[in-house]
C-alpha cells in the first residue's frame, strides 16, 4: 500500500542563541519523510531575526516544509516579516491557505490557520458582552472559517489539517483544566471534521497529549516538541497510491 | 492581606513577568512559592533561558525569598518508530 510520510513538530521556539535541530537532527529526515510540518510558534520572541535562524536550518532541505505560524510569532507584530524570512527559505507559510503536494499519482493536500482560543464545546466563550470578549470570540471563529474555506476548497487524495492551537482538548489532557480556553477552540474540529480531513496535527499544548480525536474521528496529533519528546515526529497516511517524487502545485487563498 | 494570599500572588506575578518580559516570553513555567523559596519548575530549550528566568524570579521576589531552579534543559533526540494514521476510508466504526 502506498505511504506519505509526514514529519511533524510545532513550538521550536528559536530564540537568538538556541536552534530548532541543532547538532545535525535533520540528516536524517530526508530518508525517513516526504514533507515536513511545523505548528507554530517557530520563534521565542516574535522577530523576525529568529525566523531567519530557522530559516537557514531549512534552506538546505529537499523536502517540501510546510508551517502556520504560532501566538509566540505574533508577539511582536511582526508576523509578516516572520512569514517573508521563513519564504525566502521556500518554506510555505499557511494562514487560512491550502497547497497541494504532488507524490507520484497521490495529492496530498494541507490547509492551516494558527487557530485561537475559545474553548470547547460546553465550556467556551461567547461572541457575547464586552467588545474585548466579542473579539476574542470572533477572531477564533475568523480563524476557523478560514480554515474550514481552506480545506473545503482542496481536492486531494489525502487532506491534512494544520494549526497551532488545538482541534480537541484529548490533545490538553495533562495541561491545566482552567486554561483550556486559552489553548485552543472546538471551531476548528468543526471545520476539521466537515471536510474530510485524514489527520490534523497542532501544537501549542507543551503539557498536553499527544493523541487525540475530533468529535467526528478524525485523528489528532499534539506535536509540541515537549509533548513528542523528538526532534520531530514522522507519521504514516495511506490511500493506495505509488509513492516516489514529490512536487509543490499552489498555494490558494481562501 | 494574610501570607498564604501574599505567595499566591507572588507566584501570579512572577508567571506575568516571564510571560512578558523580553528576555523570557516564557508561558509554561510552574511557579510555587513556598516555605521562603520560589520555585520554577518546566522544561526550556537553552541554558541562557534557563538563566534568564531565574532572574525575572530574583527581581520580582522579595530578597529574603530563595529562588529555586528546577527548570530543566532539555535536548531532543531524532524520532523512532513512525506511526501510522489510517485513511478514513479504512477506519472502523
Amino acid at each position: 500500500m502506498a505511504e506519505i510520510r509526514v514529519a511533524a513538530v510545532g513550538d521550536v521556539h528559536v530564540g537568538r542563541d538556541t536552534r530548532a535541530f541543532p547538532d545535525g537532527r535533520l540528516d536524517q529526515l530526508h530518508d525517513q519523510a516526504d514533507v515536513l510540518l511545523l505548528a507554530g510558534d517557530l520563534t521565542q520572541h516574535g522577530y523576525a531575526h529568529e525566523a531567519g535562524v530557522l530559516a537557514g536550518e531549512l534552506l538546505g532541505l529537499r523536502l517540501p516544509v510546510v508551517a502556520v505560524l504560532g501566538n509566540h510569532d505574533y508577539h511582536q507584530g511582526d508576523e509578516s516579516r516572520i512569514r517573508a524570512e521563513l519564504e525566502r527559505a521556500k518554506v510555505i507559510v499557511l494562514e487560512g491557505q491550502s497547497t497541494v503536494l504532488h507524490v507520484s499519482g497521490m495529492e496530498i493536500g494541507i490547509a492551516g490557520a494558527k487557530g485561537f482560543g475559545g474553548g470547547f464545546s460546553g465550556a467556551c466563550g461567547s461572541d457575547f458582552g464586552e467588545d474585548e470578549m466579542k473579539a476574542f470570540m470572533r477572531h477564533s471563529r475568523a480563524r476557523a472559517d478560514a480554515l474550514y474555506a481552506a480545506l473545503e476548497g482542496v481536492r486531494c487524495d489525502v487532506k491534512i489539517a494544520l494549526t497551532h492551537y488545538a482541534p480537541t482538548k484529548h490533545t490538553l489532557l495533562g495541561e491545566r483544566l482552567e486554561i483550556y480556553p486559552f489553548l485552543g477552540s472546538y471551531y476548528l474540529a468543526e471545520a476539521i471534521d466537515r471536510t474530510g480531513c485524514t489527520a490534523a496535527f497542532h501544537g501549542h499544548a507543551h503539557a498536553g497529549t499527544e493523541r487525540g480525536i475530533t468529535p467526528g474521528g478524525v485523528p489528532v496529533r499534539n506535536v509540541a516538541r515537549p509533548v513528542i519528546k523528538h526532534a520531530y515526529k514522522v507519521y504514516t497516511l495511506s490511500n493506495g497510491a505509488a509513492l516516489s517524487d514529490v512536487a509543490i502545485a499552489s498555494v490558494r487563498s481562501a | 492581606m494574610n501570607t498564604s494570599a501574599e505567595t499566591l500572588y507572588l507566584a501570579g506575578h512572577i508567571s506575568d513577568a516571564l510571560a512578558r518580559d523580553e528576555r523570557t516570553h516564557m508561558l509554561d513555567v510552574h511557579v510555587r512559592v513556598s516555605g521562603g523559596s520560589v520555585f520554577l519548575t518546566g522544561l526550556t530549550t537553552c541554558e541562557s533561558r534557563r538563566a534568564a528566568a531565574e532572574a525575572v524570579a530574583r527581581e520580582l521576589a522579595p530578597p529574603h525569598m530563595l529562588i529555586v531552579n528546577d527548570l530543566y534543559v532539555e535536548t531532543y533526540s531524532p524520532p523512532g518508530e513512525a506511526e501510522p494514521i489510517p485513511h478514513p476510508q479504512q477506519r472502523t466504526r
